[in-house]
């Protein structure tokens, strides 16, 4: 009885999130357009978990669309493939966007081949049957990396003695509510997309394979709804609410399964693989072509249109924003939407597997007000989606008391920012909740 | 093979401002806060100038100015965040201004801003952290600073021909009170003197048998003749045509006032709710002894038909400072739970806490001083009501 009335008291953990106001939300979703070819492309020998691939071209060497430019050696992990024909430059490193450097392959575009130009293995590759390893194998192949965080989609079939898969989860659910990269591939895809959503849950041996996607896009509704029957992939309609995004809230709302504090979707026996993610499944399985490409959402007030860019892997950011005409003079560029994105320091950043849209903020959109004291509005305990305490957490991080902050579990934190957005008093909770988060997982590693 | 970073025209790099996410916000703020929240508080100002005269809206006009001036000097010695934050220091001394009686010295509202300042909010705890309401510490203050000037035996109000521009000089204690709009001024008088609506209803808990024996009717009868005889009409406290502080009285400005700001979402609406559900209730079920007869649940009381319970109720919510303590005080978002759940147990406490004191207590102010017992709970509140992680 008391433990009920305690239960009820706090609440089942599964409230929070706001309605964001329309001018934070897209209005629709457009086709994906194929951005200009540029002349240079630094693509990123980037670390998605095998260790940095080592280049295996040289200087000078031509290279084809699709040809491998760096491989794995020591540990298994995604191979990284040539966007373009054209000619190596040089190795050098490339401004990535996560903030450091990183390894990279300089191409000089042949703008006289063919755009699409032919795929280096024509016609349907030799698809592994069953064999997971074989399959991990394929995935890292054709560079397969999913989701923001940067994943590769060979580490869902490898698993170790991680729990069984029972739910694949394909998320057309944006990080933030103005990116529309991931509708707008789930769009292009169409039912080609459902049907390699249903041959990754049959190869990763899933009971469901579920497609998630937010009550707005009405027009995608209806396409999953029409062909998801066909391949018995199931359809999550969410509710509009930021944030749905994080993988641990997605399984939550899809699934009914909490992820637990620490842990992975893996160990709710889900996997969540996003829709631009799942076109590289589907180039590869389909056209044998390796993940070259991401689908880009470009937006914000400074810049003159939104659109979803098909753009290189190596593209340099100032390329990108080149290619849509300017709005208002541009402030901030982020990498990301504008609550959780991140701020770029400069042009020259170069686009990876993991870029999913490009924010571009005039000074008009920036807030640059001085931060208040708390007025315990409790606001952002009501929005926090996994209900967190940012209120008290900031007050503790303020003073330093770690270890009391821990009993609060700032590691739940997914950090959707929505606690600074609704704070009236201005106050960067998300940062000093990250800050915590940081601090704590210091003090855990030693 | 030189390894250097792809950068091909230094001039092409300009420089983009760099911030942690996020990069927008919601257009509110604390200080939109504080002045809807003065603009919904305005109402009640312009009812007690309108009833109690012009010089008692001078009053809170006074206490406004003396807390932004208080304000100012502790900004200028003080290098606290937030110590000078104008709009605030307003707030409080407007809400303060508004508990104060409509006849007290020009001294007192000087001296309430300036305790509400000092003590409320500089010295227990700061902007943000304190543990109570300024504007209230500042009227308890008062209270225990100048009590026979806070708290009068009986309290004045202006006649009804003589709204606004009276004086609460010429005072009359009325002979037989029939009501406020039904009687008449003696000539040269401006205005009543009359005892506070919550004083009568404490007053009802042992009232002796009248005169002429226990009359007929039982328990439910002797209510119903009190209600006649002894409070005055429940239009005249639903309207605010009640003596009370300055801006106490009027239920229905208090009402506006409170309804926009859960409009605006700066209330939770749960909060006011709970208190006047909390009053309610316990005003419906606290046992009277009216007319020498004992009344066990004088909230339903029935007497020839008149639903003589409800309106017994209705007087307890409508009288003295339970709504302006509910609306105005007890929302202060500093001194509130975090959660509405956990506004919903502080409400309730609020409610019953304040009927409690006011029929068995013997500080008036029964309001305020719930309010202020009920905000010493908010930690263990907050403790008890945190939400569950998810993924624990």
């Amino acid at each position: 009885m008391l433990f009920r009335l305690r239960r009820w008291l706090r609440g089942s953990g599964l409230s929070g999130g706001i309605v964001l106001p329309p001018q934070l939300l897209a209005p629709r979703v457009a086709r994906v357009e194929a951005l200009p070819l540029p002349d240079r492309l630094c693509v990123p020998l980037s670390d998605f978990g095998g260790g940095v691939p080592e280049a295996i071209v040289e200087v000078g060497q031509v290279v084809q669309r699709g040809q491998p430019l760096a491989v794995c050696a020591v540990r298994a992990g995604p191979a990284v493939h040539a966007p373009a024909a054209g000619r190596v430059v040089a190795l050098r490193r490339a401004v990535s966007l996560a903030g450091g450097e990183v390894a990279g392959v300089e191409l000089a575009v042949d703008q006289t081949a063919a755009p699409t130009g032919p795929p280096p293995e024509a016609g349907r590759p030799e698809v592994p049957n069953d064999e997971t390893a074989a399959h991990a194998e394929f995935c890292d192949r054709f560079g397969l990396v999913y989701g923001e965080e940067g994943r590769p989609l060979s580490e869902l079939f490898c698993a170790g003695s991680a729990p069984r898969l029972d739910d694949l989860i394909i998320s057309a659910v944006a990080a933030e509510p103005a990116e529309t990269a991931q509708l707008a591939a789930l769009l292009r895809g169409g039912s080609l997309l459902l049907e390699a959503a249903a041959q990754l849950g049959q190869a990763l041996g899933v009971k469901r394979t579920w497609i998630a996607l937010t009550q707005r896009f009405v027009q995608g509704r209806e396409l999953v709804g029409e062909y998801a029957r066909r391949f018995d992939v199931r359809v999550a309609v969410l509710p509009e609410r930021y944030p749905q995004g994080p993988g641990a809230l997605l399984v939550r709302a899809v699934t009914g399964r909490a992820v637990r504090l620490g842990g992975t979707a893996r160990d709710a026996g889900a996997a969540v693989v996003d829709a631009v993610g799942l076109c590289g499944w589907l180039q590869a399985r389909a056209y044998g072509r390796p993940m070259t490409h991401v689908v880009v959402t470009v937006q914000g007030d400074a810049a003159a249109r939104r659109v979803d860019f098909e753009v290189p892997i190596g593209t340099s950011v100032g390329q990108v924003i080149s290619a849509v005409e300017a709005g208002r003079p541009i402030a901030r560029v982020l990498d990301g939407g504008p609550l959780r994105g991140r701020a770029l320091r400069d042009r020259w950043a170069v686009v990876d597997k993991t870029t999913r849209c490009l924010t571009l903020l005039s000074h008009r959109m920036i807030s640059q007000r001085e931060p208040g004291a708390c007025v315990r509005c409790g606001w952002c305990v009501d929005d926090c989606p996994v209900g967190l305490e940012p209120a008290t957490l900031i007050n503790l991080a303020e003073r330093g008391e770690t270890a009391r902050a821990a009993a609060l579990y700032p590691q739940a934190c997914v950090e959707c920012g929505i606690c600074s957005y609704v704070c009236p008093a201005h106050l960067d909770l998300m940062e000093s909740v990250r800050t915590l988060k940081r601090r704590l997982g210091k003090a855990e590693r030693i | 093979m030189s390894i250097r970073p792809m950068r091909f025209r230094i001039e092409d790099s300009e420089a983009w401002d760099v911030d942690s996410a996020p990069h927008v916000r919601t257009p509110t703020s604390a200080s939109r806060i504080t002045w809807t929240v003065f603009a919904a508080a305005l109402p009640c100002l312009a009812a007690g100038t309108v009833i109690f005269g012009l010089r008692s809206g001078l009053l809170v006009v006074v206490a406004i100015g003396a807390a932004a001036v208080v304000s100012a000097a502790l900004g200028a010695i003080s290098r606290r965040r937030g110590a000078m934050d104008m709009p605030q220091a307003m707030l409080i001394g407007l809400l303060l201004g508004l508990t104060l009686p409509p006849n007290v010295d020009w001294t007192v509202p000087v001296a309430g801003s300036a305790i509400a300042i000092l003590v409320g909010k500089g010295i227990l705890g700061g902007q943000g952290n304190y543990l109570w309401p300024p504007a209230l510490i500042g009227r308890v203050g008062l209270q225990l600073l100048v009590p026979e000037a806070m708290l009068p035996r009986v309290w004045p109000i202006l006649g009804r021909d003589e709204l606004v521009f009276g004086r609460l000089s010429s005072l009359f204690s009325p002979g037989l009170y029939f009501g406020w709009r039904e009687t008449p001024l003696p000539v040269g008088g401006d205005a009543w003197l009359l005892q506070r609506v919550d004083r009568l209803l404490a007053g009802l808990r042992e009232s002796a048998a009248p005169a002429g024996g226990a009359g007929e009717g039982g328990a439910g009868a002797a209510l119903w003749r009190a209600i006649r005889d002894v409070l005055p009409p429940w239009g005249d406290t639903v309207l605010g045509l009640t003596p009370g502080g300055i801006g106490e009285t009027s239920a229905v400005c208090i009402l506006v006032g409170g309804l926009y700001l859960m409009h605006r979402g700066y209330v939770r609406w749960q909060l006011p709710l709970c208190v006047l559900a909390g009053a309610a209730a316990t005003a419906a079920v606290w046992p009277l002894s009216v007319g020498g007869e004992r009344l066990w649940w004088p909230g339903l009381a029935m007497y020839g038909g008149e639903p003589v319970g409800p309106l017994y109720v209705l007087f307890h919510l409508t009288s003295g400072e339970l709504l302006f303590a509910a609306f105005f005080m007890a929302t202060e978002m500093v001194c509130t739970p975090l959660r509405a759940r956990g506004q919903i147990l502080f409400g309730l406490g609020i409610g019953v806490l304040t009927i409690v004191l006011r029929m068995s207590g013997v500080i008036p102010g029964a309001g305020y001083w719930a309010v202020l017992v009920m905000n010493v709970s908010v930690p263990v509140i907050d403790r008890m009501m945190r939400r569950r992680v998810l993924g624990t």
